[in-house]
């Protein structure tokens, strides 16, 4: 086999625009504008190299160009490894090699390289829309290297393309379904990943500053989903444990320190409600921790509940997890433990001055434990607080900024607020960082969680109560909300206004069965397509009754399955399906076999005439049958008029009465 | 070794190319498939990407790697399919002068013909391969242009036909071995001057004489004839085709003779005799080709100057 490098058809080198920019597009709109002038430009040169005859820009230009690339990468990414800086270095370099690729391999190889970097689109997003997109990319591509091994091909020809490479992925998709299913999935990272790997996945952080939470109020992502096996709580118990936040230096609140939690003791619990029980399928946040229902009760056996009763795993959660778990959403708790009570009070000794002197002043005025609480809650609805996605931006003591002037705020900026006012006050009190509420789905049964769901609110001690949740964001009077709909669900009564005012437009309810179907969809596509993984497989193999068998078993379904799956998929394609030749000839050919049969055959090259003569002369007895046929089937082939019904007839009868 | 050389072996191992005549049908039993060197980087890439689907724990990257798996694995039947049911048709390539390009024509069609084909390369192995696509119904007619650098008999060497549409994952190929020759005849030397006219028209040396103008008889027509010869006349009343023979006593005579060649080289002889027959036929003269292994009896027409030109073309070769 020599060099097989055909040159690439004007077809074939339109396909290859079209598909590349189609993989690139996504990595192009990652990157910062000035790094997707590069690849845009060269776009822009190719198409007026093919359209225009301009010449390619001389060598050095090109290497200089690569040279921008890799200077660019670098800048963005300070490294050109990892998954963010890898993948937009491909798709750099694979839109340079546009302007200078040579023959059929060259542009072959490209198309590898698309796929691949498909692939790494997919570790970007999976979305369902997402995969759409790139399935339609997948398609042009293999039009693509169909257009490339076609080196005839003209402009009439690209539909022809697109249909192979269509039919070609419909073939092939049940063998892929099959392997998707069956084939072996190991478990975790065979090496450690680029730190990289998992990054731009939003949720709570391990702390708090002032606009931290609001940052994700923008974002629609799913958080996580949850399937209630009892009746789904109020909205106003739906809060979602997170990360609990102690210390502060006034302006950033953190966690306990890891032997902070060693020292301190979980307190006993009274559950006052029955368990409510249910599943989370939880979106990798590349954090520690689970989220459930305050207040956790049973959890999965890996996961461990701290003394502040947040629920954390040993390991980054970096793929989609599912779990079950019960919580108490009424509970009272027993006396905290003493050194708990102390950290709840600490406060910074300079910060927010304005703050500890109203507390001082509230407490020697005789207001002290719940009726602390009480009055700070009646402040923020009597004077005019306002809730807003979009605060004024906060220097220096930002909680007494926030008090005393700006008054417009965040779950965020009520909840510091509350809390520092609480310990100035001599109540010990906590920030809890979570998700609350939830969008029930009225296809599917099941509740979304959003990352725009994230929420803080507090917990004070009360002595003889224990740990009380109070939030005091939904103390905001209502008139005083600013474009937040979602702010209704904070107290219980002015959420459910909201919804029956909701529920009363019909067009509306229409709407909500829209996206709520749609959300559906996206959640079974969540549950079953990307996360299928180990876990999911074995519980579907042990369902078929295939691991009895062991993987050997498993095996030799998969390749008995894909066995019969080619050899349809085979029979299809190969099936030589015999077009009904012409009637006329048809009837000729009837008569040729019969006198074959007899010894007769018609020699190839042969024409009716000349056959019906030699014949004639070997069985004289059959001379006149014969000439008659052969004449009559001349006349009707080659004659004038040709296809007249009558004759044909007749011929069809005379031949079936032939009999030599 | 190459690829190439090890896949040739092969097929040589696995059937042995029977020489065949006239139309060659490629069934599952001629048809070859093995991945091309593309096809093994394709796989490559698929490998890279299940690696990176178990790293990172994607779904959609092992869907992709499986469903492009698949892809591969389908075009294979696809590029087989490309091939099978095509059927070749060579003929002999007419004779030419060494040097000139023997053309053979080849005929490309399909016993299903309710398919097309697309980029069919045939491949003769000094060369380039040439592709051709083969419409609905239809066949492609093409011709194998061979160089000729020497005279004798030149057989149709075997051809090989393959194909990697659609994706150039596999390369699909079988062999055919037609049993097409062409007699190439000696270079006719540059020297044109005929040795002296022997015989009895000696004295009417010249150039009047084309084969004689007195009627003799009709005979029937025989390829060669010149077409001024075909009795016209007889066809238009259905009399077939016959030829007026004409030629009288006449004929200038002349033997080409072995001996009379000056060259002292075997090529170099049949060089100029080649040329003497040539020249003896444009001036219309009898001649006679006397090798030392052959005697080709005097006569005139293209039929005849064929036949000593082959007469040369095989001189020392086992006819």
């Amino acid at each position: 086999m020599s060099r097989f490098d055909p040159p690439v058809s004007i077809a074939g080198r339109h396909w290859l625009l079209t598909s590349l920019a189609l993989v690139v597009a996504p990595f192009i709109a990652r990157m910062p504008w000035w790094l997707s002038l590069l690849p845009l430009l060269v776009m822009g040169w190719h198409v007026m190299k093919e359209r225009r005859c301009w010449r390619l820009p001389p060598g050095y230009i090109r290497v200089m160009v690569v040279g921008l690339a890799v200077v660019g990468i670098v800048l963005q990414h300070h490294t050109i490894l990892g998954r963010d800086a890898g993948t937009a270095l491909l798709a750099l370099l694979l839109t340079m090699k546009l302007l200078e690729f040579k023959g059929l391999r060259d542009a072959a190889l490209m198309i590898f390289l698309g796929y691949f970097l498909v692939a790494g689109s997919f570790l970007y997003d999976q979305s369902l829309l997402s995969g759409g997109y790139l399935f339609a990319t997948v398609v042009a591509l293999t039009a693509t290297l169909v257009a490339l091994h076609h080196p005839a091909g003209g402009a009439a020809d690209s539909r022809h393309y697109l249909q192979v490479g269509g039919t070609l992925l419909l073939q092939a998709l049940p063998i892929a379904v099959l392997l998707f299913l069956l084939f072996p999935r190991l478990p975790g990272p065979l090496w450690s990943l680029p730190r990289d790997a998992f990054s731009g996945r939003t949720g709570l952080s391990e702390d708090m500053s002032i606009g931290s939470i609001s940052s994700l109020a923008d974002s629609d992502e799913v958080a996580f989903r949850v399937r209630f096996f009892d009746p789904i709580p109020p909205a106003d118990r739906l809060y979602w444990r997170g990360p609990v936040l102690w210390h502060t230096d006034g302006r950033r609140w953190t966690r306990l320190l890891r032997y902070e939690y060693q020292l301190l003791e979980k307190p006993q619990y009274q559950p006052l409600s029955p368990p409510v029980r249910y599943s989370v399928i939880l979106e990798p946040a590349n954090k520690p921790w689970l989220m459930a229902l305050d207040l956790p009760g049973t959890l999965p056996p890996e996961a461990e509940v701290s003394p502040d009763f947040q629920v954390t795993v040993r390991e980054l959660i970096t793929r989609q997890r599912q779990y079950e778990a019960t919580s108490y959403t009424r509970y009272q708790m027993r006396d905290a433990d003493l050194q708990a009570l102390e950290i709840g009070l600490e406060l910074p000794k300079r910060a927010n001055p304005r703050t500890r002197a109203l507390a001082e002043q509230w407490v020697t005025e005789g207001t002290q434990g719940e009726a602390l609480v009480q009055r700070a809650l009646d402040l923020i609805h009597n004077q005019p607080f306002y809730y807003t996605r979009n605060p004024p931006l906060l220097t220096g003591n930002v909680v007494d900024q926030f008090l005393f002037e700006t008054r417009r705020g965040f779950c965020e900026h009520y909840s510091a607020a509350f809390v520092t006012l609480m310990r100035a006050g001599g109540v010990p009190a906590r920030i809890v960082t979570g998700y609350q509420g939830g969008e029930p789905n009225r296809v599917g049964d099941y509740l979304t969680v959003r990352q725009s769901d994230a929420h803080a609110w507090a917990e004070v001690w009360l002595e003889g109560k224990g740990w009380v949740r109070v939030d005091p964001t939904a103390a905001v009077s209502p008139n005083r909300i600013e474009e937040g709909s979602d702010v209704g669900r904070f107290s219980g009564e002015a959420g459910a206004a909201l919804l029956s005012a909701e529920d009363r437009s019909l067009l509306l309810r229409a709407w909500h069965t829209a996206t709520d179907t749609w959300e559906a969809v996206d959640h079974a596509w969540t549950e079953w397509v990307l996360g299928y993984g180990p876990e999911k497989q074995q519980e579907l193999l042990e369902r078929l009754g295939l691991l009895r068998w062991g993987w050997r078993g498993v095996i030799t379904v998969l390749f008995s399955g894909i066995a019969l799956v080619v050899l349809i998929v085979a029979i299809w394609l190969l099936w030589q399906r015999p077009r009904p030749p012409d009637p006329l000839l048809r009837q000729w050919l009837r008569f040729c076999a019969k006198l074959a049969r007899r010894g007769l055959p018609r020699a190839p090259g042969e024409g009716p005439r000349d056959y019906a003569a030699r014949v004639a002369s070997a069985r004289p007895d059959l001379g006149p049958t014969v000439m008659e046929i052969a004449e009559r089937y001349q006349l009707l082939r080659y004659g004038p008029g040709g296809a007249d019904a009558g004759a044909r007839r007749t011929l069809a009868q005379q031949v079936t009465r032939f009999s030599p | 070794m190459t690829a190439a050389t090890s896949r040739i072996n092969w097929s040589r191992f696995l059937r042995l190319a029977r020489p065949e005549a006239g139309r060659l049908v490629l069934d599952r039993r001629r048809i070859y498939v093995l991945p091309t060197r593309m096809g093994l980087v394709f796989a490559l890439v698929l490998l890279a990407m299940l690696i990176g689907a178990t790293n990172y724990g994607n779904s959609l990257v092992f869907a992709l790697t499986f469903v492009l798996g698949s892809v591969g694995f389908v075009s294979m039947l696809y590029t087989y399919r490309n091939l099978a049911g095509l059927t070749i048709a060579t003929a002999s390539a007419a004779s030419v002068f060494a040097g000139q390009p023997a053309r053979f024509p080849l005929v490309l069609g399909s016993v299903s013909p309710s398919r097309r084909r697309y980029a069919i390369a045939v491949e003769l192995p000094p060369h380039q391969p040439v592709l051709a696509d083969l419409p609905i119904e239809g066949s492609t007619r093409s011709e194998l242009m061979l160089p000729t650098p020497r005279r004798g008999r030149l057989r149709l060497p075997r051809l090989t036909l393959f194909t990697r549409y659609p994706l150039g994952l596999f390369h699909a190929w079988a062999y055919a071995e037609p049993q097409e020759e062409c007699i190439v005849y000696p270079t006719p030397s540059a020297e044109a001057d005929l040795p002296p006219l022997s015989g009895q028209g000696a004295s009417h040396q010249g150039s009047e004489g084309r084969g004689g103008d007195d009627f003799l008889a009709l005979r029937p027509y025989h390829p060669g004839d010149s077409l001024r010869q075909v009795h016209w006349k007889a066809l238009a009343h259905g009399g077939g085709l016959v030829v007026k023979q004409f030629g009288g006593e006449a004929g200038e005579e002349l033997w080409l003779n072995w001996n009379d060649a000056p060259e002292p080289d075997i090529e170099g002889r049949l060089s100029r005799l080649c040329r003497w027959v040539l020249e003896a036929e444009a001036m219309g003269l009898r001649y006679g080709l006397q090798l030392p292994s052959a005697r080709i009896e005097l006569n005139h027409g293209t039929a005849h100057r064929d036949r000593c030109l082959t007469a040369l073309a095989l001189f020392g070769e086992a006819s």
